[in-house]
């Protein structure tokens, strides 16, 4: 059994919500529900928030966890461009839009992109409201 | 021996409204005119009618009546007329301020159960004549199946409020762009206090009613101003035509997050002259997050909405529209350059389409341009006010960095929405605040008083005023401003019948 605890902060609501969907399917609990890691990730300009995986249980916290096991810094318009399509979550990271600091803990990056890039995916394959349209 | 006056012994002392005739007698009369099945004086029926979601204290009425007709108000203005008796007009309950609480007494008219027909819709000239029980769900839901290239403006409002009553109390729009409700209003049809029905706006032109030619107000005195924003006071609304607007083919909207105040005014401003923008909109950060946590988290994890220091400060939030694709990106291309500029000067600032922002926080997030609103998000700790008004947009900054602190001192959770209306003319600058009746009802009467005083230093000018504010108004007004409102509400409705206590009115 995994969960994620709720947030307060206005990203920490938004992991929530992306990642809500996949606590019911057996993929996402295997890949979580033994890992222990704290990933912190810093929007730059904006503010800086931690994601703690504890075995099973997911939280985010506003801040800085001092102790880490990645760091992601990149921005919010990176965010916006891999959500509205400009670019894909592997290639922000070629790219170097989002740079890793402790990229030496290779599987904890790897792991990491197979459990955001399909809440990613499916937050972005979402309907958007009746009688809008995507203009970017 | 003590110099205080009770006030509100001393009104009932100058008001005895059963002197010269006994509860019965109007019991009797109000069951000829409505028939027994739509009149009520009992406690349990009037209850409801005594009280609304905010601050101000209740007071019971003394009857209910329901009316269907015209003929019936006829009947019931000339009876309360020849007798002195104050009528509350009322629809459909979704009161604030105090507007509808008969703290006289008196018979509440609720117009909300049987008068809610939409009489006509004029496609061609593009307006609906109403009854005052119409809602804006039900007019919206009637143009969608009837008139699919029409639509009307929604407030922030909830669906099941009347359309009638907002547009005669000037409520914002989402089509901030042609000002406020009350500037969508083509005509009336108002019954006085002796009885004549009287139609204002084009509509006047033929003695009988006629529903093709409520198509504007000008060009003859505007007589629908008597009735607009005088809280029930001058006459009983029996019919209002509101404009409609062609439904645009392409929508989209944006939204932007920010930490300074100056430059988020400065960005609504210079986004309302460009003639770009539908609705046009500030919230501050709680806001957001009020809404979220309603969405998003069950009722027992409820919070109030702080914010922490780093997390943005504002988010101003777009739409826009066009007949075709390409006016709408022509439109988008112009808005993003006012945006880059605007990033030049301050690199916080950070824009987004709709479509991104419920990618990331669910596909309600667009309820925010449309109905049904998210007026229910405000309603968990038992009670909401707000201290509305319109203001130029000039002060907006200060007037929203000075709110916040307002909130800060008195520990309890700001959520600040403005918009710019007009393109640019005025704003809305509306503070709200949730709480808890029971246990937060002095703190939240002086934080009012505060923003109250904070509004008047920047001359905002109050909307939906309560009568603690009319009463400040008083002190700060132009006299001769209130003795002409005395003189107009003295022609009107000589004998004080109509929702007396407002504007400080009798």
């Amino acid at each position: 059994m995994v969960s994620i605890n709720e947030s307060d902060h206005v990203f920490g609501m938004a992991i929530v919500k992306i990642f809500t969907p996949f606590l019911e399917e057996e993929k996402f609990q295997k890949k979580i529900e033994k890992w222990n890691k704290i990933i912190v990730v810093e929007l730059k300009n904006i503010y800086t928030f931690s994601l703690i995986f504890d075995n099973g249980v997911i939280s985010c916290e506003y801040g800085e966890r001092e102790k880490y096991n990645l760091k992601l810094i990149t921005s919010f318009e990176a965010f916006v461009g891999i959500a509205e399509g400009y670019t894909g979550l592997i290639p922000a990271f070629l790219r170097g839009k989002i740079k890793v600091k402790k990229i030496y803990n290779i599987l904890t990056v790897l792991k990491f992109i197979t459990i955001l890039l399909p809440a990613l995916k499916r937050a972005t394959a979402e309907p958007i409201a009746e009688g809008y349209i995507k203009v970017f | 021996m003590t110099d205080v006056i009770d006030v509100k012994k001393e009104k009932d002392r100058k008001r005895n409204i059963y002197a010269n005739i006994s509860k019965e007698k109007v019991l009797e009369e109000l069951i000829k005119i409505f028939g027994k099945q739509h009149v009520s004086d009992k406690p349990h029926d009037l209850y409801p009618y005594s009280y609304d979601m905010t601050e101000v204290e209740g007071h019971m009425p003394d009857f209910v009546v329901i009316p269907e007709t015209v003929e019936e108000i006829v009947e019931l203005n000339k009876f309360c007329d020849a007798n002195k008796i104050p009528i509350v007009p009322y629809a459909t309950g979704n009161n604030v301020a105090g507007l509808t609480i008969p703290q006289n007494g008196g018979i509440m008219c609720d117009m909300g159960k049987r008068m809610k027909k939409i009489i006509k819709v004029h496609d061609s000239a593009m307006y609906a004549i109403l009854e005052p029980g119409v809602t804006f769900g039900q007019l919206k839901k009637y143009l969608e199946k009837n008139h699919p290239d029409l639509k009307y403006t929604y407030p922030f409002a909830p669906p099941y409020a009347s359309v009638a009553m907002n547009a005669l109390m000037a409520g914002e729009t989402n089509i901030t762009s042609k000002g406020t409700t009350a500037d969508w209003i083509n005509g009336l049809e108002v019954v006085l206090h002796n009885g004549d029905v009287v139609r204002t706006g084009s509509c006047f032109i033929s003695k009988e009613f006629k529903d093709d030619n409520w198509f504007y107000r000008q060009s003859i005195p505007d007589l629908t101003g008597l009735f607009i924003c005088w809280q029930g006071m001058t006459g009983i609304v029996t019919k209002c035509a509101v404009k409609l607007v062609p439904k645009m083919e392409f929508n989209t909207a944006f939204g932007i997050v920010l930490y300074d105040s100056e430059i988020c005014t400065d960005l609504l401003k210079k986004l309302g002259r460009t003639e770009c923008c539908d609705d046009l909109v500030i919230v501050n950060l709680e806001m957001l997050k009020a809404l979220l946590n309603h969405y998003y988290r069950s009722v027992e994890n409820q919070f109030k909405a702080s914010k922490y220091e780093d997390e943005p400060d504002w988010a101003l939030y777009f739409t826009i529209s066009g007949q075709t694709k390409e006016i709408l990106e022509a439109k988008i291309k112009y808005i993003k350059e006012i945006v880059e500029e605007a990033k030049e000067k301050n690199e916080r600032v950070f824009m987004a389409n709709l479509f991104t922002f419920q990618a990331f926080f669910g596909e309600l997030i667009g309820l925010l341009f449309e109905l049904p609103k998210f007026i229910q998000a405000f309603y968990y700790w038992n009670s909401i006010t707000w201290i509305g008004s319109y203001a130029n947009q000039d002060n907006f900054a200060v007037l929203m960095d000075e709110a916040i602190k307002l909130y800060r001192k008195y520990d309890m959770e700001p959520l600040i929405y403005l918009k710019g209306m007009n393109n640019g003319h005025y704003g809305l600058y509306r503070v709200i605040t949730r709480f808890n009746k029971n246990k937060e009802l002095e703190t939240v009467k002086k934080l009012n008083e505060e923003i109250l005083e904070l509004m008047l230093d920047y001359d905002c000018v109050p909307d939906k005023t309560p009568a603690w504010i009319t009463d400040r108004l008083r002190e700060k007004g132009d006299p001769n401003w209130f003795k002409l409102l005395e003189r107009i509400k003295k022609a009107m409705d000589p004998n004080g019948i109509f929702n007396p206590g407002k504007w400080g009115l009798e």
